[in-house]
């Protein structure tokens, strides 16, 4: 009976951590490359832009090789590593505005919605980028990336029955500004 | 019935977005409740479009970057290490501090200098006098009289304080001038800063002898200390040859 592929991912990664905390840079060079590309596609979804997410990427890595004497390894590398990047992220939303189509609820509602679906897709994308940020991080956690609650409650620093009241709200808002959109159905 | 909305809400998206089978309490209210058969085809919509409006890019790969920058910023050092290293540096800046912030107390020659000192062999401070023109000496410091309040005594080397030389005869104890003695040189030489009790008497005296470990060569300082004046004499013998117990 073979270890499941998931398990066995966790426990060389947990391997590779206590290397990285020795000071063993390889070890670390590995652990970036396992996980850079979930943490650039969580950097993407929640801010829209691709250089962002770039930097973003490259500046959770430095973070958490800074940081990897404080990494009590009480939750999963990758979780860590995730809240690190979802904090970056707001960070980043808070500086400046990096919403890719900050257009207002009405406007969107007014805008002509056609048989294709390509353009309900594209409204959406809009809808989502409008969204505050602490909202759109949680639809990209649960809905798009299929994160655990205590996943979702590790990585934004809150309680497990926080981040489903929290999802509850978001999931309203975007429901409510998809609206005009899922009536032509 | 609003209460049991809320309630099925999550188990309707969760529906939605993976697909597993409704629980059968959840499937017997979205049977009798309109908006909550809304809500599902609403979630079903919004998420099969969901996992079409934002298309991910590929992946950079940064790990140059990364490991360049790593490689520059290296671990930060505990913060406990960084607390004490604070600490000693704080401890050592203000036990400096204190040391010269100490009171110096009444020193024997600060307002009363030796009339027989040329004013322009006199030392910077008044406070000090020569004692050897040896640097950083080892010695050897012992006491010979004490009479009354005995002083507090310190000696050190003070290179930056020049004066003539130190082989003042036992008769003529106030170094002499450079145009008493052209041919001497200036050098780095000791002091000794005598300093008085609070209730000296009105005639008080001091001296020590101390030897140079290295040389052989001793040394005898006295201070006198009378109302009207302090004197200081002080001599200094090659090896083999012993001061007198008392000064002159």
């Amino acid at each position: 009976m073979g270890i499941p592929g998931e398990l066995l991912l966790t426990q060389v990664s947990e391997n590779l951590v206590g290397l990285a905390r020795a000071g063993d840079t390889s070890a670390f060079d590995r652990l970036v490359s396992m996980h850079q590309r979930e943490v650039y596609a969580l950097a993407y979804r929640i801010l829209g832009n691709a250089e962002d997410a770039a930097d973003i990427q490259q500046e959770t890595f430095v973070r958490a090789w800074r940081n990897l004497r404080r990494f009590r390894q009480d939750a999963a590398f990758s979780t860590w590593l995730h809240r690190i990047a979802v904090n970056l992220c707001l960070s980043a939303k808070r500086r400046k505005s990096l919403v890719q189509c900050d257009i207002p609820p009405e406007e969107l509602a007014s805008q002509s919605v056609g048989p294709n679906p390509g353009a309900d897709v594209a409204a959406l994308r809009r809808i989502i980028g409008s969204m505050p940020a602490h909202h759109r991080v949680l639809i990209v956690l649960r809905d798009l990336e299929g994160r655990s609650f205590e996943e979702i409650a590790g990585m934004i620093g809150c309680s497990v029955g926080s981040a489903r009241s929290r999802l509850c709200k978001a999931r309203g808002m975007l429901r409510e500004r998809m609206r005009p959109y899922l009536e032509e159905e | 019935m609003m209460h049991e909305c809320d309630r099925v809400g999550d188990a309707i998206w969760e529906h939605a977005r993976t697909g597993a089978d409704l629980p059968a309490d959840v499937s017997r209210h979205i049977g009798g409740c309109p908006e909550c058969a809304r809500l599902l085809s609403d979630a079903r919509r919004i998420l099969s479009l969901a996992e079409h409006a934002i298309p991910v890019p590929d992946a950079p790969d940064c790990r140059a970057e990364v490991m360049a920058r790593i490689s520059v910023a290296e671990p930060r050092r505990p913060v406990w290490a960084y607390a004490c290293a604070l600490l000693v540096v704080i401890l050592i800046a203000g036990y400096a501090l204190l040391r010269e912030a100490r009171p110096p107390g009444r020193i024997a020659q600060t307002n009363q200098p030796s009339p027989k000192v040329s004013p322009t062999e006199q030392p910077a401070n008044p406070g000090f006098i020569c004692v050897d023109p040896v640097p950083q000496r080892r010695t050897q410091c012992r006491p010979v009289t004490a009479q009354h309040h005995r002083p507090r005594v310190r000696h050190w080397v003070n290179p930056k304080l020049m004066v003539a030389g130190a082989n003042t005869q036992q008769q003529s104890p106030v170094p002499r001038t450079p145009e008493d003695q052209p041919s001497m040189d200036r050098r780095p030489v000791a002091a000794v800063s005598v300093t008085w009790g609070a209730e000296p008497s009105e005639s008080s005296s001091y001296a020590y002898t101390e030897r140079d470990e290295a040389t052989g060569e001793t040394t005898t300082c006295r201070v006198e200390k009378s109302p009207g004046a302090v004197s200081i004499f002080m001599e200094s013998k090659p090896s083999g040859q012993e001061p007198p117990s008392k000064g002159a």
